[in-house]
């Protein structure tokens, strides 16, 4: 509102306070008329409201008409080269240096040594100047050197330069709305699945455990990818990092490749699925909730396996629904682990099937959300009218589901439910 | 004494540039102002504006008080991302508010 030459005034709970400072200094370098007021306003009764109403109005009403801005000087220092920095210590020592610098996330790092930056940047043609976004929430210029810089810290070979550039180039794209996933104060991560030739030349894993440890790819990808969102982006917790828990998924994201070899004949790959050509090797990247873990040994059938389905994947992973309508134009992730999509193969059916079979099932009743939902004009306007009794599923239209082979061996699949305006950016990895 | 090794280290933080933005200039006063209350979705913040809306009518003589929710239901709602709040505001722009009051809970 401000770029449009009206002076705003922002009511914030005080839990959010600096989270709002910071992120209106990333918007113009500027803080904002705030008016605080005692977390928390949601989920507490109007008589309450009303009250704090009461308390906030002439600080408001003084917000409004006296408040005066302040600013910090804008520093427009070149984003290329990055600062060389000269230390003498021991590997624990620079440890040490970066994590109190905010630099690492607690976990060890490689120092990233000149030397191995300019080893790192063989790994890509792409030039170290090359912009290649502004990372959210406090918008630090990312260049390739940066991401160099941060794949040397995470152990990352030179040779997955390619796929990291392209993973960071998806999250960077509006739509995939990093910037909320990274400052919310849901339980977010990023989830990278990799398609195509470049999964097996360089050894990204695929099959068993393929999202977990043991594997180098996956691992230092995930770490690269979030020590870029904490010390460039600056995605930090308390604030403005909001994340009531966090999760692990903070450390190191979720990086694997779709298992291609155990795809069900007459199956596409999720690239095919998305436009490319199969030949493509693909980064698909979004941010999602932590994924419902679907057991099912014991199915013989893809309908009673769709069924039991039916009670894991719900729209309410996300909000989805009256609460809050965007999810429901957004794209879950169903990894379907290798002997689940044998199953549901055996029986004739490809993706379009299982994807009309889970939509159609996956519902749940209107009353399961609480009566406090704020979005039922909006959420009626997108899927239309409805009762109580109405069956809501998890997208407004099946071929909304995005699913990929994922894992090996075991009765395993998941249900990844997309954070709020978080949609899925596939990007080409190029060398 | 641990291994001392003299590093030439790269700053892993990256430069942030951001054109500044200068903050409008406040009203003196709200008489005779059209005031927007913008509500965005998020669960009590439109009973917190309703009570601001009413004791700006009970004390600001000749205020004009817009409800966002009311004029404009499709803008009561999280924006997600830079593109539809930048929609939002264009919405809101066209109401021609003096100023805006903005809710956001949580």
């Amino acid at each position: 509102m401000e770029r449009l030459h009206i002076p705003t005034v922002t009511i914030v709970t005080s839990e959010f306070s600096s989270a709002a400072e910071t992120m209106s200094l990333a918007e113009g370098k500027t803080i904002p008329r705030l008016v605080s007021v005692p977390h928390p306003m949601g989920m507490i009764p109007l008589i309450d409201i009303e009250k704090k109403a009461e308390d906030a109005f002439h600080a408001i009403i003084k917000g409004a008409t006296e408040w005066q801005p302040s600013s910090e000087p804008t520093s427009m220092k070149a984003a290329y080269p990055a600062e060389r920095i000269e230390f003498t210590g021991s590997v624990e020592d620079v440890n040490k240096l970066f994590f109190e610098r905010g630099w690492s996330l607690g976990l060890p790092i490689i120092p990233p040594a000149t030397e191995c930056i300019e080893e790192m940047l063989k790994g890509t043609s792409r030039k170290p100047d090359e912009v290649i976004g502004q990372t959210p929430p406090q918008m630090g210029v990312l260049t390739i050197e940066l991401v160099a810089v941060h794949a040397a810290m995470a152990g990352c070979k030179p040779d997955y330069m390619p796929v990291l550039i392209a993973a960071l180039e998806g999250l960077l794209a509006p739509e995939a709305n990093w910037r909320g996933a990274l400052t919310t104060t849901g339980t977010t991560q990023s989830v990278v699945v990799v398609n195509g030739p470049i999964v097996k030349e360089i050894g990204l894993a695929f099959g068993q455990g393929a999202a977990g440890k043991g594997y180098h790819p996956n691992a230092t990808i995930g770490y690269a990818i979030n020590l870029i969102a904490y010390t460039v982006g600056g995605s930090k917790p308390p604030s403005p990092d909001k994340s009531t828990l966090g999760s692990p998924a903070d450390l190191v994201c979720w990086v694997f490749g779709e298992n291609e070899d155990n795809l069900p004949s007459g199956w596409e790959p999720l690239h095919v699925d998305r436009g490319f050509r199969k030949s493509d090797s693909v980064v698909t990247v979004m941010s999602s909730y932590p994924p419902v873990n679907m057991v099912d040994h014991w199915s013989t059938t893809p309908q009673e396996h769709i069924r039991w389905w039916s009670y894991v994947a719900s729209p309410l992973h996300n909000g989805g629904g009256p609460c809050f309508p965007l999810p429901m134009e957004q794209n879950p992730l169903v990894a379907v682990g290798p002997e689940h999509a044998q199953l549901i193969a055996s029986a004739g059916w490809n993706k379009d099937n299982l994807r009309q079979a889970l939509w159609e099932q996956a519902r749940i009743p209107l009353s399961a959300w609480p009566s406090g939902c704020t979005e039922m004009r909006n959420f009626v306007e997108k899927f239309g009218p409805v009762s109580p009794e109405s069956m809501i599923p998890l997208t407004l239209k099946p071929e909304q589901l995005l699913i990929v082979i994922a894992g090996g061996a075991g009765k395993h699949s998941h249900y990844f439910a997309p954070f709020g305006g978080c949609f899925p950016i596939s990007k080409i990895v190029t060398k | 004494m641990k291994n001392q090794i003299k590093w030439e280290l790269v700053n892993p933080t990256g430069m942030v540039q951001i054109k500044q933005l200068t903050l409008n200039p406040p009203p003196e006063t709200l008489e005779g102002k059209t005031v927007l209350l913008r509500w965005n979705g998020k669960h009590n913040g439109d009973g917190f504006l309703n009570k601001i809306a009413e004791f700006l009518i009970e004390h600001i003589e000749a205020v004009n008080v817009i409800k966002s929710w009311e004029v404009a239901p499709e803008t009561a709602t999280l924006s997600m991302n830079s593109n539809t709040s930048k929609e939002f505001a264009r919405k809101l722009a066209a109401f021609k508010p003096d100023i805006v009051i903005a809710s956001q809970a949580d």
